[in-house]
């Protein structure tokens, strides 16, 4: 512990400390006890110089004081956020709905005007640009689950049902449960049914 | 206890923000200990414990028995501090804190808190009733007497120039610009002057205390 920083300890005790050297001090202090106890002593020297120090030995008070408050400190950190804090969090949550709100709206106005450009597409959209050749499927199988057009979906399930018979096979076929099924959108015309088709229907196992 | 080249000196009256303790470093304490630093508290704590022993022993006249009522209002002052918007000084708040702690202690253990008449406001009536009303064991009596008498002895010893400052300052309660004005130095001199008669003082105590 240095003399400019008893220094410093004596002119915070006199509060004659400039503003500057606050901050760094009092972190100084959080870390090192023997500055605590310097300035533990500097007011018992005013105190004394007064003839007002107690008849009672007060020197382990605040060692006493700070192991019954530490455990408390979560908790009075949430006490002190107080209004403010309950205030910032609420709204914090209206800002995350207000949010939530607006991109539900914009999404909805966005939908209305695609479902617009799906009933007239030849007025706003030149045909076959930026629209999908094939109509989108979805294919699931045991968790697993294709996006795509349909016919990357059927050949995926193919796929996944072929390997699924061989290793069933190698293992009990009756362990392991399967379905599949393909959705085409309702806007499109569905595929014609193929060879591939036929295969990719549910299987029991 | 003031010398006699104090008592020489023109001395201007000390004005009330700069009596010992002041409030601007209380009132940084008291925001930091809301913000959550538990460490400006225990400055708090260190500052005024003598002050709060000494005005609960009032109350409480065994010695163990104030230390734990002490322990308690300092408890009940961080626990609250949080509500202490700086309407009055944190002593005052700090003090009426204790006053209700011993009070309650006293009602809790089934005896009267009796006043007796002191002026609670006025600390030399209670520094008087203190010394007759305490009855500590001989060892505590004796730890603060030898406090008392040590740091006396260290002040006497004390070059001129050191003893006029930690006086101007410590009794007469002078700001650092009053004290510079009354020994006709920099507030710099001033600020060195003191804490070198503390350092001087504090060599002196640290045997008995450590």
């Amino acid at each position: 512990m240095s003399d400019k920083l008893r220094e410093q300890i004596s002119a915070l005790a006199d509060d004659h400390l400039p503003q500057g050297e606050h901050e760094l001090l009092l972190r100084r202090f959080a870390v090192d006890k023997a500055l605590l106890a310097c300035w533990e002593r500097y007011h018992l020297i005013g105190e004394a110089m007064r003839k007002n120090l107690p008849q009672t030995d007060t020197r382990r008070l605040a060692d006493r004081v700070m192991a019954e408050i530490r455990p408390e400190t979560v908790v009075v950190e949430v006490e002190k956020a107080g209004p403010a804090f309950l205030l910032s969090r609420a709204l914090a949550g209206f800002v995350v709905a207000a949010s939530v709100a607006v991109i539900a709206v914009l999404g909805l106005r966005h939908d209305t005007r695609m479902q617009q450009t799906a009933a007239a597409p030849a007025e706003i959209v030149p045909a076959g640009a930026g629209l999908p050749q094939e109509p989108l499927s979805y294919g699931f199988v045991n968790g697993a689950s294709w996006e795509g057009t349909a016919s990357q979906v059927q050949a995926s399930l193919r796929s996944y049902m072929v390997n699924h018979d061989v290793i069933v096979g190698s293992m009990a076929r009756e362990a392991l449960p399967a379905a599949a099924y393909v959705r085409t959108t309702k806007d499109q015309p569905a595929e014609p049914k193929t060879e591939a088709d036929q295969d990719s229907s549910p299987r029991q196992p | 206890m003031v010398p006699e080249c104090v008592q020489a000196m023109n001395i201007p009256r000390p004005v009330a923000e700069s009596l010992p303790g002041g409030a601007d470093s209380d009132r940084l304490l008291v925001e930091r200990v809301q913000r959550g630093d538990k460490a400006a508290f225990d400055l708090l704590v260190r500052k005024y414990q003598h002050k709060i022993v000494k005005l609960i022993t009032r109350y409480v006249h065994d010695g163990s028995e104030a230390l734990d009522v002490s322990q308690e209002a300092f408890i009940k002052a961080y626990r609250a501090i949080h509500g202490f918007r700086g309407d009055s000084a944190f002593y005052t708040w700090l003090y009426r804190i204790a006053i209700n702690t011993a009070k309650n202690h006293l009602m809790a253990e089934g005896r009267r808190p009796l006043d007796r008449g002191v002026d609670l406001q006025d600390p030399e009536q209670y520094d008087m009733q203190a010394r007759l009303r305490d009855n500590d064991t001989p060892e505590r009596l004796l730890l603060t007497d030898e406090i008392q008498r040590t740091v006396e002895q260290s002040i006497e010893d004390l070059p001129e120039d050191l003893r006029t400052a930690i006086v101007l300052r410590e009794i007469e309660g002078m700001s650092y610009e009053q004290i510079a004005e009354a020994m006709s130095c920099p507030v710099g001199t001033v600020r060195s002057r003191i804490f070198r008669a503390r350092e001087a003082i504090d060599r002196c105590l640290r045997p008995l205390l450590d």
